[in-house]
Order: structure tokens, then C-alpha cells, then sequence
């Protein structure tokens, strides 16, 4: 019989393999730097792993990501109340946060439309936004989707929504570069981006 | 302007080349398959973005590696520029990866690195352009468009990929009543982008159309009228001024119940075509061959004085097997313009042509044989 990896072993790479963009060779790199690792960090890592699954749910307000209920954005009360900032994913909140120049609540879509992923307005958090925007006192909103054809569509599609609303509806400014992401858009080109945001 | 010299790793046959080339007259010499056409598309990839002949950039790959460059050093009036584009192959590391370069400088958008360096390719495929496929007339207008109008090319990725998310959701949609609001956001987006790119097709065929019934007198001995016609969705003649967007709301409304039906979209500039009308006929139902010919010679000659005018400069001229195509008349009445104009211009052949340039003062004859040029004379 072929010689193989010890079970053990085997199972990590096939874990490793599953996460996105890790192929079986990284994945084989991967486990044997965990048997090199201290017994220690290994079971820092592996707590983290399980930890992190445990602790980090949804925020039942505003979709993103937290460890407590509500998130710590939705209980700051020094938080403009009336302005609400709604992002594709919680990597968005976390740039936007990096700016310093915003300060008031936000809502996460956990996406955005695009037909192409079997992704439409159904699937996003659009009927938790309404609920909210029913609610709460908002008067703003700053739709900062993402500045390609998807997250322009989504903006567009939410603007048109929430038209009979009666708020005051805008659109961060287009410093991001077209087509980009804002999770990697700089910090300064973000900021600039927020204040010089436009009413759609 | 003209391309001074040209370095390429691991483009298709080519291991690695680099050489100069004549301000003017360069023959490629060489038997079947050796790598002349390659060359021409390499110069043409630094015009147009992209390969001509292969919708996927790793095909262009030298076999067996991971990567290709081509590199070019560009001379016009006023400067002289190095245009680089290299090509990484996605691998189990690496998402796929093009790297596009102004003297060394990278360049973040495609759009902003064309127009350095314009040509006119003129191919033996183009010799069915008049009664092929209407994808070979738009593709004509595009890479000429691209070269001269910068965002043009954005605007066309732009254009395809909301093309494929709408023809998505049609797909989505067979039964689903519910997504009508999502598809009026989509169609405001898709209408956006097919009236850029419909009214700038439109200027430009303006523009052709004169330079092109020019040419097409003096390759006919002022007999012949040729003109354009751009045809919207495949039926109705539409020109530059039109209302474009009261045109494209009336056809949308008007497909929408088939396109729900079938699933994809039935109207926009992916659909559009450009008839040739000569002496007032459609020439691709009637022409002769012949006549065929000389129309697809006449456009290409137009094309050259089209990027003069816009850009100030003659563009470089390709021409791949297509010498030996033409009858001798057309071919003096293309050699003279060649020589006149100072065109810089690359001519791949089976045999050499040299007999038919009287000065061959500025003419370098290459040997090209499995991925290798050789100078012949000079
Ligand atoms: N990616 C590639 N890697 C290596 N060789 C290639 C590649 N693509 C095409 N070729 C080779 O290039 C040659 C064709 O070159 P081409 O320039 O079209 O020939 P011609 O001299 O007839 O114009 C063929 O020999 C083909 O095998
Ligand atoms: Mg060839
Ligand atoms: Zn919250």
C-alpha cells in the first residue's frame, strides 16, 4: 500500500484545503508549520478558532458582527442617533471607523445584488434596514456601498426604496477609485470620500 | 509615430527577442507558423489592450511558463515612451495578475495607457468584415475607438460585465415577478452605458464616413460611392444626433416581455451592427467579391487618416498576409500611401516583397523562423 499521512494529519490539511484560496500545497505548508508550532500557540490558535465561533454573532439592530447584544456601535448613545451609514460587509464598518469622520450608527447588508452570484435584494438585510428606518429616529442616511457596478447598484436600488421616506439620502463621494473595494481603499482617500459625500 | 523597438519573454513562440525596427518599411519574411502574425499581435496588444486573437491572455503564455511581457519603446514628434504590459498566470499562490507600465511607471487603469501607441491592423480575416459577422464590424469600431478615445475601454468592460449580470437576472427571473424592481435598477445602469457607448460609435462613423468614400474614389477611380450605415438592434439606421436614449427606452420597452421570456437581453451595442452601402446598395448582400476587397482596403485607409486627425500622427500600420491578397493596382495604390506618408508599417509574408518598393532605402526584411528574427539586409 502507498504510503500516506498519519490520519491526524491528513484531517488538517483537508481542513486547511477548505478555506478560501488555500490549495492542497499551501494547505500541506500550513499543517506542518502547526506540528513545528508550540504546544502552547497551537492551543491559543485552536481556542481562537472555537472561541471566535462562539462569541461572535449578529447584531439583531444592525447585522454586523459582534460579541455583545446589542453591538457596541448600536448601545453608544454619543453616537449621532439620526444618521444612519449603510456598507456591504463588517470589513466596511471597520474602514469607515479607521476615518474618524463619521459619527453615527450604521447598517450592515452582509452583501450586495448581483444577479451573477445568485445574490438579490431578498437575500441582503433590507428588511431589517426598513424595520429600523420605521423605528429610530434617522433623518440621514449615507449609502457607502461600494463604488463598482454592484455596489452601485445596490446604492441605486436602496435610494429608489427609500425615496418615499422622506430622508435626506446620500451617496459617499467617488474619491474611491471606480471598481475598487473600500476595505482597501486608503484611509485619507476614504475620509475624503465621507465628508465630501453628495445627495443623490 | 513609430515603434522603435520591441522586447518580448515568453509571448507565445517568442523565448525571449528584442530588437529595432525601420522608422518606415519592416518585412517579416518567413514559412508557415514560424511566429510572424505573433509579432504583429504583440505590437497591437500595446495599441488595443488586449490579443486580438485570443479572448484568454494565458493562451499567449509561452508554453510551460507563468508568465509573458512585451515591452516597447515608442518615438512621436514631441517624446519617446516605453510601454510595458506583463501578464502573470494565476496559480494555487497567485490570483492572475496584469501589470500595465508608462516608462516604468505603473498605470492603474487600462484606459490611461492607451492612445500612447496607435495602429491600424489589417488582417486576412478583415478581408470578410464587409459580409461577415456584425461582431467583426463592432470590433473594428471598438479598437479603433479605444486607441483614440481614452474610457472608451473602461467603458466597454463597464458595459459587459452589467450585460452579464442583467442577462443573470432575465435568467433569474422566468417566474419571478418579484424582481421587477431589481431589473429597473439594472436597466437604468445598462441604459447609462449603452448611450456612452452607441453616441461615441456613432461620432465616429461620422467621422469615417467621408475619409472612407475618399479612399474608396481614389482606389476606384472615382466610381464608386461607399458609406456607413449604423444600424441599431440589427434594423433601424440610427446617426449621430439622434436621441439616442428616447431610442433605447422605446427598444427596451419593446423586448422586455421576449427578453423575460428567453433570458436575455435584446437590445444594446452588443447587438448593433455597421452596413456598408455602395452606390446606395447594402454591399454585403450584393457586392462582388472584388468589390468586397477594395471597401475593406478603402476603410483601412481611412482609418489611418481617421487617427491622424485625432491624434495628430499617423498611426503604425500591420499588415498580416494581406500584400499578396490584394490585386497589383490596389496594392500600388496602398505601397504609395505607405511611402507618401511616412507610415511606419509591418509586413508579414511568405515571400519576400522587397521588388515592389522602388526606394528601399528605409526597408529592414527580417527572417522569421521559430520565434527568432533575423536581419536580412540593411
Ligand atoms: N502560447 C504559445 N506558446 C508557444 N508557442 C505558441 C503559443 N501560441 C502559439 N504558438 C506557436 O506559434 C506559432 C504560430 O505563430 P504565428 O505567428 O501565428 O505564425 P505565422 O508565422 O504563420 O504568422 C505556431 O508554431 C504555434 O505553435
Ligand atoms: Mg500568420
Ligand atoms: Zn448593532
Amino acid at each position: 500500500m502507498m504510503y500516506q499521512y498519519a490520519e491526524s494529519l491528513t484531517r488538517l490539511i483537508e481542513q486547511f484545503a477548505r478555506l478560501p484560496g488555500i490549495g492542497p500545497k499551501t494547505a500541506q505548508r500550513l499543517a506542518f508549520y502547526v506540528l513545528k508550532m508550540e504546544q502552547q500557540q497551537v492551543e491559543a490558535f485552536a481556542g481562537a478558532l472555537v472561541d471566535v465561533k462562539k462569541k461572535i454573532t449578529t447584531c439583531p439592530v444592525c447585522c454586523n458582527l459582534t460579541d455583545v447584544t446589542p453591538c457596541r456601535i448600536c448601545q453608544d448613545e454619543q453616537r449621532a442617533q439620526t444618521q444612519l451609514c449603510i456598507v456591504e460587509d463588517a470589513q466596511d464598518v471597520i474602514a469607515i471607523e479607521k476615518t474618524r469622520e463619521y459619527k453615527g450608527l450604521y447598517h450592515v447588508l452582509q452583501g450586495r445584488i448581483s444577479p451573477m452570484d445568485g445574490k438579490g435584494p431578498e437575500d441582503l438585510k433590507i428588511k431589517e434596514l426598513l424595520v429600523r428606518l420605521q423605528q429610530e429616529q434617522i433623518k440621514e442616511v449615507v449609502l457607502a456601498t461600494n463604488p463598482n457596478i454592484e455596489g452601485e447598484t445596490t446604492a441605486l436600488y436602496l435610494s429608489k426604496l427609500m425615496k418615499p421616506l422622506g430622508l435626506k439620502i446620500t451617496r459617499i463621494a467617488h474619491g474611491v477609485p471606480v471598481g475598487g473595494d473600500l476595505e482597501y481603499a486608503d484611509t485619507a482617500t476614504l475620509s475624503r470620500a465621507i465628508s465630501g459625500r453628495r445627495e443623490i | 509615430m513609430y515603434l522603435e523597438k520591441i522586447s518580448l519573454i515568453n509571448y507565445r513562440n517568442y523565448e525571449s527577442l528584442s530588437k529595432n525596427f525601420s522608422a518606415q518599411i519592416n518585412l517579416l519574411v518567413g514559412a508557415n507558423a514560424q511566429g510572424k502574425t505573433n509579432i504583429l499581435e504583440a505590437i497591437y496588444y500595446l495599441a488595443i489592450g488586449k490579443a486580438y486573437r485570443s479572448a484568454r491572455e494565458n493562451q499567449l503564455i509561452k508554453w510551460g511558463n507563468q508568465h509573458f511581457k512585451i515591452s516597447g519603446e515608442i518615438k512621436n514628434k514631441i517624446s519617446r515612451s516605453n510601454l510595458e504590459i506583463i501578464f502573470q498566470n494565476e496559480n494555487q499562490f497567485n490570483k492572475g495578475n496584469k501589470e500595465i507600465k508608462i516608462n516604468g511607471i505603473k498605470i492603474r487603469r487600462m484606459a490611461d495607457f492607451l492612445g500612447n501607441l496607435t495602429a491600424v491592423l489589417f488582417a486576412p480575416e478583415d478581408l470578410n468584415i464587409v459580409k461577415g459577422s456584425p461582431l467583426e464590424r463592432r470590433k473594428l469600431l471598438d479598437n479603433d475607438i479605444s486607441q483614440v478615445n481614452p474610457g472608451y475601454f473602461s467603458q466597454l468592460q463597464k458595459y459587459q460585465k452589467i450585460l452579464n449580470q442583467r442577462n443573470h437576472l432575465l435568467k433569474r427571473m422566468i417566474g419571478r415577478e418579484k424582481a421587477l424592481a431589481e431589473l429597473e435598477i439594472w436597466n437604468m445602469q445598462f441604459l447609462n452605458m449603452c448611450e456612452k457607448i452607441i453616441q461615441k460609435r456613432l461620432q465616429v462613423v461620422e467621422k469615417l464616413t467621408p475619409l472612407t468614400r475618399l479612399m474608396q474614389r481614389k482606389l476606384t477611380g472615382g466610381q464608386e460611392n461607399l458609406e456607413f450605415k449604423y444600424l441599431f438592434n440589427r434594423q433601424q439606421e440610427i446617426k449621430n444626433g439622434y436621441p439616442i436614449r428616447d431610442i433605447l427606452i422605446t427598444e427596451m420597452e419593446k423586448v422586455q416581455k421576449e427578453e423575460l421570456l428567453r433570458g436575455i437581453t435584446l437590445c444594446g451595442p452588443h447587438r448593433d451592427d455597421l452596413l456598408f452601402i455602395l452606390n446606395g446598395i447594402n454591399l454585403k448582400s450584393y457586392g462582388s467579391q472584388g468589390q468586397h476587397r477594395t471597401a475593406v482596403l478603402a476603410i483601412k485607409l481611412a482609418e489611418l487618416e481617421f487617427f491622424k486627425g485625432e491624434s495628430g500622427e499617423y498611426p503604425l500600420l500591420l499588415l498580416d498576409d494581406v500584400l499578396s491578397e490584394l490585386d497589383q493596382e490596389r496594392r500600388a495604390c496602398l505601397i504609395k500611401i505607405i511611402e507618401d506618408k511616412l507610415i511606419q508599417c509591418f509586413i508579414t509574408t511568405t515571400e519576400d516583397v522587397q521588388f515592389l518598393w522602388k526606394n528601399k532605402k528605409n526597408i529592414a526584411s527580417f527572417y522569421v523562423e521559430k520565434g527568432s528574427l533575423s536581419l536580412l539586409n540593411r
